[in-house]
């Protein structure tokens, strides 16, 4: 039963994942990404992250594609979606690349099936043992990841932030004396 | 047949690969920012395969942070696209090639 | 460990600092808005108290501190040192381009605060969030430039070059993890020797995480954005990149060399294999991509990514890792050449930026002739290039003897040959522009804009404080090199 439902969940991941590169319109592959993200959630359940599928909704699913949602909408894409000129030679390099690196991650699986499995742990996808962690072993991460989400928001707000071009405060005196 | 550890990491290194490749070969900023979101979510994918298998809860923490600089990132990402946007009207990334590559 | 000493905060002073610093620069930039010279005034005080606290601070708190999540010894103390001298500097030339606005200095904190943690990250985790930490701010200071559409290109390819990059690392990480099950460097380091180190999860783990780092690097192949980036950056802004970035990468490989070195030859694939091809690919790309380059900011650019592939040579000798002695000999090297490759890379770009200023390009047509209008400036910027080439009695001559004295020790003579010729070849292009300055009368096409201009007193200082170390290093560099080998005991 568990398995019909990795293949069923894992097949649709896969055919949206496809449908997010594949795309024309960017709207269309935010779509798809939201369905893979949302298919990505149920594996977790099954493998037990109770707490991250629940993150990968709200942060995922939620926040970052109304971010990229808000940004397409804003920047009203519609007119001069089009394809972009895309050669095959770039298309087939791409893809080789990609294949490669899939060919030598699928040869590791062989040591993958070796390894020892040990059986579900109920109680480690819970919110409780993911704050125990999370606020011991790995509290100064935690505290550094508050200072970057701040680094991040002075960022946005100074690049978004347009000022005259008189004001941008550029030495240009004693350019020549 | 058991659903084992194999199954999963099999479907996040395909997932990693289609990120690539969307990365490699779309030239819209967006989308390929979208490709970068599919292969974190690929590693994510393979970070708790490996977590709920080995078993240990790093895993799961590491999935966490993961998130959240992926977020700012996004942010700062998109930010970065919408004042190219503002100058070039485009967000196709070969048509913001003023400097050769 | 006990929780209670897990959570002791002395180690963390010089990043608290930071912290509280940054707070307060934003606070002030809201307050005294336009008002010049404020913000730059208090950035650069913090950190000097960072650097003063940090350089007091001493050897003495050896250890893991936080749950393991940092180790505190003499790599962390050296890269904090050589981090905050360089930002101190990188500020400095920063001050003469964003004199009324405070979010640059802000932004460059918040990423100095993220070195400061990765110089002593000892796990997976911190050395992520770390990583990430230095490049955010980054992203946002390469598109600085609003009015040029080269910065906001500069800033988009290096935003996507970076969440590329950091992808491939991630999944690197991910592989490691599993092969392990630890994220601390030293459980991971242990769990490698293991019966599954010689597995593809092993090299194709440690491929990703090298492509990872390789980026902040600028390392071939993961070279591409780098001379756009430096070119489209405001060059205050490069001139930063060039250098504090960069050495927060090899901050980085030297908190991961043992996952490297723990490497298993694989297909013929080994370790030191890996890194030496790295290594003679990244001199060779740089180098002979410099050749053709106009615009000094490009030369410069690719110079700096033929100084990552001599600087690689040292972590050749690093992985090699049979020999202890030739370990440290490595180690010490390395730490050398950042040192002497910041202060005569720093300066070169501090010669360009006022060049730029004054004159409005950073094309070597705009350097023809420099030596007869401006002999200051050209003089200096011949000793950073002359430096920078690895000239005796220069400092970056007993930076590249250091490292060249360790391959050899290691016998990697082929190494040492490829070097060797990437550093005649070097001499051709540096010498190119210093011909131009001291040669060339001032060509007519620039003769508008070349005259004789003042240095401003600020740039002065920082021209002296980066000229006399490139000198006198080249001298007297036996305290330096004395102060670092204690720091390795």
């Amino acid at each position: 039963m568990e398995i019909i439902l990795f293949i069923i969940t894992a097949l649709i991941a896969l055919a949206s994942a496809l449908m997010v590169i594949t795309r024309k319109s960017p709207i269309a592959s935010v779509l798809f990404l939201v369905l893979t993200f949302v298919c990505i959630a149920v594996l977790y359940v099954m493998l037990g992250a109770q707490f991250i599928a629940a993150m990968q909704i709200i942060v995922y699913a939620g926040a970052i594609m109304v971010l990229f949602l808000f940004v397409l909408m804003l920047l009203n894409l519609r007119g001069n979606q089009g394809w972009e000129n895309i050669s095959p030679a770039r298309i087939g390099l791409g893809f080789a690349a990609a294949g490669l690196l899939l060919l030598v991650a699928v040869a590791w699986l062989k040591t993958a099936g070796s390894m020892e499995v040990a059986g579900l742990d109920p109680e480690m996808g819970t919110v409780s043992a993911f704050g125990d962690v999370l606020f011991q072993r790995f509290l100064l991460p935690f505290e550094i990841a508050s200072v970057l989400l701040l680094g991040a928001i002075i960022g946005v707000v100074a690049m978004i932030k347009r000022k005259p071009l008189a004001e941008l405060g550029e030495d240009k005196e004693g350019k020549v004396s | 047949m058991t659903l084992g550890p194999g199954w999963y990491l099999t479907l996040s290194a395909l997932l990693f690969c289609i990120g690539i490749a969307g990365v490699l070969t779309r030239r819209n900023a967006l989308i390929i920012f979208m490709s970068i979101e599919l292969m974190l979510n690929a590693v994510n994918l393979s970070f708790v395969t490996f977590g709920r298998y080995l078993p240990d809860a790093n895993g799961q923490v590491f999935v966490f942070f993961i998130m959240a600089v992926a977020a700012a990132e996004v942010a700062v990402g998109l930010a970065i696209i919408v004042t190219i946007f503002r100058h070039k009207e485009s967000v196709d990334i070969d048509k913001v090639n003023l400097m050769k590559w | 460990m006990s929780p209670a000493s897990g959570l002791n905060l002395t180690p963390f002073i010089p990043e608290l600092v930071l912290a509280g610093g940054l707070l307060v620069l934003l606070i002030v930039e809201l307050i005294a808005r336009r008002k010049r010279g404020i913000v730059t005034a208090i950035g650069g005080s913090i950190l000097l108290v960072a650097l003063v606290i940090i350089s007091l601070a001493g050897n003495e708190k050896v250890g893991a501190y936080m749950f393991g999540a940092v180790v505190q010894d003499g790599v962390t103390l050296y890269f904090r040192v050589l981090f905050a001298l360089a930002t101190l500097i990188a500020v400095g030339i920063m001050a003469s381009t964003f004199k009324k606005e405070g979010e640059p200095y802000i932004l460059v904190l918040a990423s100095v605060m993220g070195m400061f943690l990765l110089a002593g990250s000892n796990d997976l985790v911190t050395l992520f969030v770390a990583l990430e930490m230095v490049s955010i701010p980054s992203y946002v200071l390469a598109g600085y430039r609003r009015h040029d559409p080269r910065s906001g290109e500069a800033a988009l390819k290096y935003v996507i070059y970076g969440a590329f990059s950091s992808g491939l690392m991630l999944y690197g990480f991910s592989l490691l993890y599993g092969l392990t099950g630890a994220t601390g460097f030293a459980e991971m380091t242990e769990g490698l020797k293991g019966a599954l180190s010689g597995s593809p999860a092993h090299l194709v783990g440690i491929i990703l995480i090298m492509a990872g780092i390789g980026y902040k690097i600028a390392m071939v192949p993961m070279h591409f954005w780098c001379p756009d980036v430096y070119e489209g950056s405001p060059t205050s802004i490069t001139a930063y990149f060039s250098v504090l970035p960069k050495a927060a990468g090899f901050a980085a490989l030297f908190r991961i060399a043992p996952l490297i070195a723990s490497l298993k030859p694989f297909y013929g694939i080994s370790a030191v294999g890996l890194i030496t091809l790295l290594s003679a690919m990244t001199m060779t790309v740089g180098n002979l991509g410099a050749i053709w380059q106009n615009s000094l900011k490009r030369l410069l650019a690719y110079s700096s990514i033929a100084h990552a592939g001599y600087i690689l040579m040292g972590f050749a000798v690093i992985v090699s890792g049979d020999k202890p002695e030739l370990h440290g000999l490595a180690i010490q090297a390395v730490m050398m050449y950042l040192v002497v490759y910041l202060f005569m890379n720093l300066g070169a770009f501090l010669i360009v930026d006022l060049v730029e200023r004054r004159l409005g390009g950073d094309g070597i047509g705009y350097f023809k002739g420099l030596g007869k209008s401006n002999p200051l400036p050209a003089l200096a910027l011949a000793v950073f290039l002359f430096s920078l080439t690895g000239l005796p009695p220069l400092a970056g001559f007993i930076g590249k003897f250091y490292l060249f004295a360790a391959v050899v020790k290691a016998q990697m003579w082929t190494l040492a040959l490829i070097g060797i010729a990437n550093s005649v070849v070097s001499l051709f292009y540096y010498v190119r522009v210093i011909r131009d300055m001291f040669l060339h009368d001032p060509t007519p096409a620039t003769d508008g804009g070349i005259g004789s201009f003042n240095m401003g007193k600020l740039t002065a200082v920082l021209t002296l404080v980066t000229v006399v170390p490139t000198v006198v290093l080249g001298v007297f560099w036996n305290t330096l090199a004395e102060w670092l080998k204690l720091r390795l005991m």
